[in-house]
């Protein structure tokens, strides 16, 4: 649809330059005019053909058989049946009309209209007989330009730079990283504090806050001088941590656009069953640190390698069928494919020569009709053990170019192949079967100049927050080079030495000394290099969201520690200590807050997240119940501690279990500020405030409740004796937000109760709903411990309101809402809704709305002085960045 | 419940839009971040400018309008029975179109004359339907294209045409591009709402996806069904740690965060994030004030009406009084107006749960000096046949009084700042079946819509996966008889 316009627009001889490489002309009127005529050609005429034209009218491309490089072509050349030019004529000269954009249908060039100046030199070459040298072809000149891409950096085979000046002893990274600071009069930082880099490595390599005893042992380690053994130790031992493989694992899962569910369907299973299988693959994959290529070619053609009949390593083949579905659209599915494959892989941009050629980069549609071809011969076989896998097709799709992306509009036949610019001139096309696997081993392959790159620059990026080339996923010729390109190459070559080995790739970087500098402020280097490119010092990073939750269930205990299994929705299941890459991932509706904190879309591929800082953050720290609950668990682990007397030991407690370090005297005093504070203002208010649900005893003559039992169970909305109605012990009390039911006698009455949170005045306001003929009606009476009966109403299949004027109450004092049944619990379903407005001096006024507020979070209950103390530590920059 | 720590909180300080759609453009603040740290000198201003997109910025060119209130009449509606009156189609009742009809989602038969009665209002004199009878009141503010049309006669396709410029794969939708564009005036609530009560609608959330821009772009959607505003917005109430216990936490955290940042001057994210917590606490207070509509006098509350309609349209309204800059108003869950039968009830149905409270939002918009300053779009993803749909087992079996899908010509109507009122433009043919005079496609409306808002839609761009992506793809021409 969305091509149909662009189609009839470009209906006319010619389309899209577009590709040009967009150098402005800069046309200086007060250029002195040319002398003679062939000079005016070559000043005037041909800057503007070579830069605006020849792209799509040269040498390489015949739009519509126009050639503009030769002078034969453009003097005698037509444009459908009109002449180019028309020296006679020239107003009718087809060129100049169409630069004109004076039809409809044909505007050239179509990336913009040339400046009026350019086109009246047009005009005036044609008036003057479009003279055109016959010595200036500009043929060789055009195609030396459309071999300009050659030259860029990453198309460039990797070259192992010059170690031989490299002391024995020292870390290549580092030797390179020194040599550019060196050259700005910099040097690196001193070491990182040993406890810092314990807890850089850690969150580094598994994603977690550190052990406490690593961090002691480290300490130790340094006062003995075991330094650098004790750390070369810690490394082999997070790398060999199964829990580093959810770390990694899940950047990759970023890579290949994960999720749990299909996108939009229509009449269709939404989710992904087996989604969950291809993340486990990764992460084993990861754990067992199989070589990197191995890793690619078996997510693209796991079917034809060792252990094709295991349905545990086809899952690796998620990698392509994991994508959205676009409502079961084959051409949509196979975009999304191929770019999951071209910008995740090889870190190239290809989905834009669905409908032309690339603009900047060497991707010629034939090119993408070719891998088109790949995955159009490639099925997902239905009812088989693995829901993940493809199958080559008996007799694989022969590609033709859809011109504009219209399949509708077929153009020329191309074979299945890989990149043209990534293979020699006389490779051969695919053969075997779609041509999946000849695919994967052309990506996954060491005379690949790409590949090995694109995956080091990546794991550095993770590691330093930057890569050493600022775009991790595209390295077509509009990305600048790289920052240190010995560095990339050393360790894109090196890479592949190693058997593609990540983990010992991920060794060797944060072993470096560069790495483990110190991350604070460098005065000096930022006058030369503001953005730390250079390295001058480490990245100070913040934790991403999977890190923050994961951190926050470690120091909790709440940790489930289980590698593996299927999905869970985090984002309802509260209680799940799941680690956060098991988090069930809804694509069509991605949650909130996953969007909230950054995690990348899982509609495309993503090397890199945004970093965004949004107060919805802060909010869902302030008040999510995760947290919340999370808080209170820590506090609860601190319990011990407690001593009224001297709030210090708890405090130091905490700082440690929460931020893994003793707390400063001053932060000990400030804590212990915060929970004086805090207890004095609770003790006025102790106990909960706000609405309670329950049962209990009306007794008559005390005027009062003399009995209240919170109910037990909080279910589908209902508070109640049990999970069914009637209970064997309380039979139909419940309370919902809407109103409840008594229960058959008066020791069961429900029983709604109000706890003041402070001094202040109240006015009573609630209406009552007995809405059935039968039974004798229910009864609402407010009473206090202090006042005792304010208000008695019946309702019998009828409405009725109570109000009770304005008095004072004390924090923690409450009033009771009771409801019995009078002499029978038959028909005795009623509406309620209460209001208590609330003054506490001044203008300041709260309304409490007994359905507004309902209750249906079974956890909810305040939460107290240290839970909240916890909570603020988990809140702090302190637990969300690593120096 | 503010503690004088918090009201003395600088507001954040606008800065040039290059400079922003730089940093979004790269997606990641922290690029920023080094032409910051020699910034010292206006550390706490500009902490949270390095990472919060959402900061007000200006549009290219200068534009009266702040705020867009988007009407969306899921489903599509009728435009002979709307906007869009066809005398030929009333007299021609019960005949078929000798040329036979054009090709929609289903079989259709003869020409079937609207049930409503049209008439003329306003100065300029332009006929609505009996249908919307307060929002004719406006006639004079409103533009009526009444030559609208779209690519394909199917909900899903045509609903994210709509809203993101393209049928089928993954693109921002309008307003995450304005607020990509704009960031927004009150960083206390959300920039972009979209409000649906009951539910989804068709194509559900991707309706307000922001495609490859950040996440933070994306509509924060609000299901109007309900009342409670912790409902409305996540995590905006605590009910187990009261303000004040709040308050005395977040003065304990920033202390600490304080002196963490000391120990490590110069980090703009350190001091954005500490920013963060201000501007949340602050959102607490103000989000639920801002969708509670009991703070409305009664007079006001009896203008919009009863109902949920009323109760969305004047929170919309509420909303862009307090900044926010994108309000996406859905009729309902799923496809309301979609009356595939019985089109002479449901559609009148449908048209008095909504049409006092919009026409309430254009006087109220008007009498606040609000309208000035918002634009008010309404219409559906597309509109209906004039020719009757013929019925279909399963689906309208036994009934011959709906109207199928129509892409082939709509009516939309948009009012307020920079809009020319009192107009209409364009026509469909004769029995109003196909847009033929001054046809404004989808893209035409997006391309004005850009630049009534101040944005050029060809150089309004967003780099991603190498190339620069635009809501108009490669299409679009702005209208501008549609512009005052």
């Amino acid at each position: 649809m969305s091509y149909k316009l662009e189609q009839s627009k470009s209906a006319g001889w010619t389309r899209l330059l577009a590709c040009a490489i967009v150098v402005s002309v800069a046309i200086q009127s007060s250029c002195a005019r040319a002398d003679n005529a062939e000079d005016f050609f070559e000043q005037r005429i041909r800057p503007m053909l070579l830069e605006k034209c020849i792209e799509c009218h040269g040498p390489t491309k015949q739009e519509n058989g126009v050639r503009l490089d030769r002078r034969t072509d453009v003097l005698e050349g037509k444009a459908g049946d009109v002449p180019l030019i028309n020296v006679a004529a020239p107003e009718e000269s087809r060129l100049l009309k169409v630069l004109h954009y004076a039809e409809e249908d044909t505007q050239m060039p179509p990336s913009g209209k040339l400046e009026n100046a350019q086109i009246e030199y047009v005009r005036e070459w044609i008036k003057g007989g479009a003279v055109w040298p016959a010595t200036s072809d500009l043929e060789d000149e055009a195609r030396r330009r459309s071999e300009r891409w050659r030259e860029h950096w990453a198309f460039i085979p990797p070259v192992m730079p010059d170690l031989s000046a490299v002391p024995k002893d020292e870390n290549p990274i580092d030797y390179f990283i020194k040599s550019r600071l060196g050259s700005k009069n910099l040097a690196r930082s001193s070491p990182a504090p040993p406890r810092i880099l314990v807890r850089r490595l850690s969150f580094a390599l598994l994603g977690l806050p550190p052990e406490l005893s690593d961090l002691a042992a480290a300490d130790t380690a340094a006062s003995n001088g075991t330094l650098a053994a004790w750390k070369a130790e810690y490394i082999d031992r997070l790398l060999a941590s199964p829990h580093f493989g959810e770390r990694w694992g899940r950047y990759w899962l970023d890579i290949s656009r994960y999720a749990d569910t299909k996108g939009y369907v229509f009449m269709e299973e939404r989710d992904y069953p087996d989604a969950w299988r291809f993340r486990e693959w990764v992460i084993k994959a990861i754990n067992a640190d199989m070589p990197y290529d191995e890793f690619l070619k078996r997510q693209l053609s796991a079917d034809r390698m060792p252990g094709s009949d295991d349905p545990a390593q086809l899952a690796a083949m998620g990698y392509l069928t994991l994508g959205r579905r676009f409502l079961n659209n084959p051409h949509d599915i196979i975009d999304d494919r191929i770019d999951v494959v071209t910008r995740g892989m090889l870190g190239l941009t290809a989905t834009c020569a669905r409908c032309h050629d690339h603009k900047f980069d060497p991707i010629p549609t034939a090119d993408y009709y070719s891998l088109y071809g790949v995955f159009a011969s490639s099925d997902e076989p239905k009812n088989e053990p693995s829901t993940l896998r493809l199958v080559d097709r008996p007799n694989p799709v022969e590609p033709v170019i859809f011109q504009r992306g219209s399949p509708g509009n077929r153009g020329d036949q191309v074979p299945r192949r890989f990149l043209t610019a990534l293979s020699a001139p006389d490779s051969p096309k695919f053969t075997d079967g779609s041509g999946r696997l000849e695919l994967a081993n052309s990506i996954a392959s060491r005379s690949n100049p790409l590949t090995s790159r694109v995956a080091v620059n990546r794991i550095w990026m993770h590691l330093f927050d930057r890569g050493l080339v600022d775009n991790p996923s595209d390295f077509g010729v509009r990305t600048d080079p790289p920052t240190h390109p010995e560095v990339l190459d050393y360790l894109a070559l090196s890479f592949m030495d190693q058997q593609w080995s990540v983990k010992s790739l991920i060794r060797q970087i944060v072993s470096s000394d560069t790495w483990q500098q110190s991350s604070a402020r460098r005065t000096d280097a930022e006058a030369v290099d503001p953005e730390n490119r250079l390295l001058a010092r480490m990245n100070r990073m913040r934790l991403d969201f999977e890190a923050q939750r994961d951190a926050v269930l470690q120091v909790s205990g709440k940790l489930d520690p289980t590698i593996g299994g299927t999905s869970v929705d985090i984002t309802t299941d509260l209680q799940s200590g799941r680690r956060t890459i098991y988090a069930r991932i809804d694509r069509q509706n991605f949650p909130g807050l996953f969007r909230t904190f950054d995690v990348a879309s899982p509609d495309a591929t993503a090397a890199r997240r945004f970093q965004t800082t949004v107060p919805q953050q802060a909010l869902f720290q302030m008040n999510s119940p995760f947290i919340m609950n999370h808080a209170g668990e820590i506090a609860q682990t601190t319990a011990a501690a407690q001593n009224i007397a001297d709030p210090a030991p708890r405090v130091r407690l905490l700082f440690e279990s929460v931020l893994r370090r003793e707390p400063t005297p001053a932060e000990i005093v400030d804590a212990a500020d915060f929970i004086k504070q805090m207890t004095a203002a609770h003790e006025i208010s102790d106990g909960p405030s706000g609405w309670s649900y329950g049962y209990g005893t009306m007794d008559g003559p005390q005027q009062t409740v003399t009995a209240f039992s919170p109910f037990p169970i909080l279910k589908d909305g209902t508070w109640k004796g049990g999970d069914k109605l009637p209970d064997e012990k309380i039979g139909w009390a419940f309370l919902s937000r809407l109103g409840g039911h008594p229960g058959r006698t008066m020791s069961l009455c429900a029983i709604r109760r109000w706890t003041a949170d402070r001094d202040c005045r109240v006015f009573l306001n609630s209406v009552l709903v007995h809405a059935q003929e039968q039974g004798d009606g229910v009864r609402l009476r407010i009473v206090s411990p202090g006042r005792g009966v304010m208000s008695d109403v019946t309702a019998n299949n009828s409405t009725q309101s109570a109000f009770v004027e304005t008095f004072e109450i004390k924090a923690g004092e409450h009033i009771d809402f009771v409801v019995d049944c009078r002499t029978n619990e038959s028909y005795d379903s009623f509406k309620s809704a209460i209001i208590v407005t609330q003054f506490t001096g001044g203008k300041d006024q709260r309304v409490w709305r007994s359905q507004a507020d309902f209750r249906d979070v079974a956890d909810a209950g305040q939460l107290d002085v240290w839970s909240q103390l916890a909570q603020t530590l988990l809140l702090t920059n302190e637990f969300v960045f690593v120096d | 419940m503010q503690t004088p720590e918090f009201q003395s909180i600088p507001s954040p300080v606008a800065i040039g839009r290059r400079g922003m759609l730089t940093r979004c453009g790269m997606g990641f603040g922290s690029l920023a971040l080094g032409g910051l740290l020699n910034s010292a000198s206006s550390q706490s201003a500009f902490g949270s400018e390095s990472t919060n997109p959402m900061l007000p910025k200006a549009a290219q060119f200068p534009s009266k309008i702040k705020h867009v209130i988007h009407l969306f009449m899921n489903g599509g509606p009728s435009q002979v029975d709307t906007f869009d009156p066809k005398p030929e189609l009333q007299r021609r009742g019960g005949q078929t179109i000798s040329d036979g009809n054009l090709k929609t989602e289903r079989p259709t038969g003869a020409l079937f004359p609207s049930p409503y009665r049209f008439h003329r209002y306003g100065q300029s004199g332009i006929e609505v339907s009996e249908l919307f009878p307060n929002v004719a009141q406006h006639v004079d503010d409103m533009a009526i294209i009444r030559s609208m049309h779209a690519d394909v006669p199917n909900h899903e396709p045509s609903l994210l045409l709509m809203n993101c410029g393209e049928a089928r794969l993954v693109r921002p939708s309008m307003g995450s591009w304005l607020t990509y564009g704009l960031g927004t005036e009150n960083q206390n609530l959300p920039a972009f709402v979209a409000m649906c009560p009951g539910g989804y609608p068709i194509q559900e959330s991707q309706n307000w996806q922001s495609g490859f821009l950040p996440g933070v772009f994306q509509g924060t959607y609000v299901d109007t069904k309900h009342v409670e505003i912790e409902k409305l917005i996540e995590n905006i109430r605590n009910d187990r740690v009261t303000p004040q216990d709040q308050s005395l936490q977040l003065q304990l955290l920033q202390t600490l965060n304080k002196r963490h940042l000391a120990e490590r001057p110069g980090d703009s994210q350190l001091e954005s994030r500490i920013q963060s917590f201000e501007l949340a606490f602050r959102m607490q207070t103000q989000a639920t004030d801002a969708f509670d509509i009991s703070r409305e006098p009664k007079h006001i509350r009896d203008m919009y009406g009863d109902g949920v309609q009323a109760r969305q349209i004047l929170i919309a309204r509420r909303l862009v009084e307090r900044g926010v800059r994108f309000v996406q108003v859905w009729h309902g869950e799923g496809q309301p107006w979609d009356s595939h039968d019985d089109i002479e009830v449901n559609h009148r149905r449908l048209a008095k749960q909504c049409d006092q409270a919009i026409g309430a939002l254009l006087t109220d918009l008007k009498q606040r000096g609000l309208l000035d300053e918002t634009l008010v779009i309404w219409g559906g993803e597309f509109g209906r046949t004039p020719v009757v749909e013929l019925p279909k087992k399963g689906s309208n079996e036994g009934k011959i009084n709906g109207r199928d899908h129509n892409h082939w010509g709509f009516t939309m109507w948009m009012a307020g700042g920079g809009v020319r009122g009192g107009y209409v433009h364009g026509a469909t043919d004769e029995f109003g079946f196909k847009a033929v005079e001054k046809k404004v496609h989808v893209h035409d409306l997006h391309a004005t819509i850009l630049k009534l808002i101040g944005f050029d839609h060809e150089k309004f761009t967003y780099r991603y996966a190498g190339r620069d992506f635009r809501l108009t793809d490669v299409h679009g021409t702005v209208v501008e008889e549609l512009i005052a």
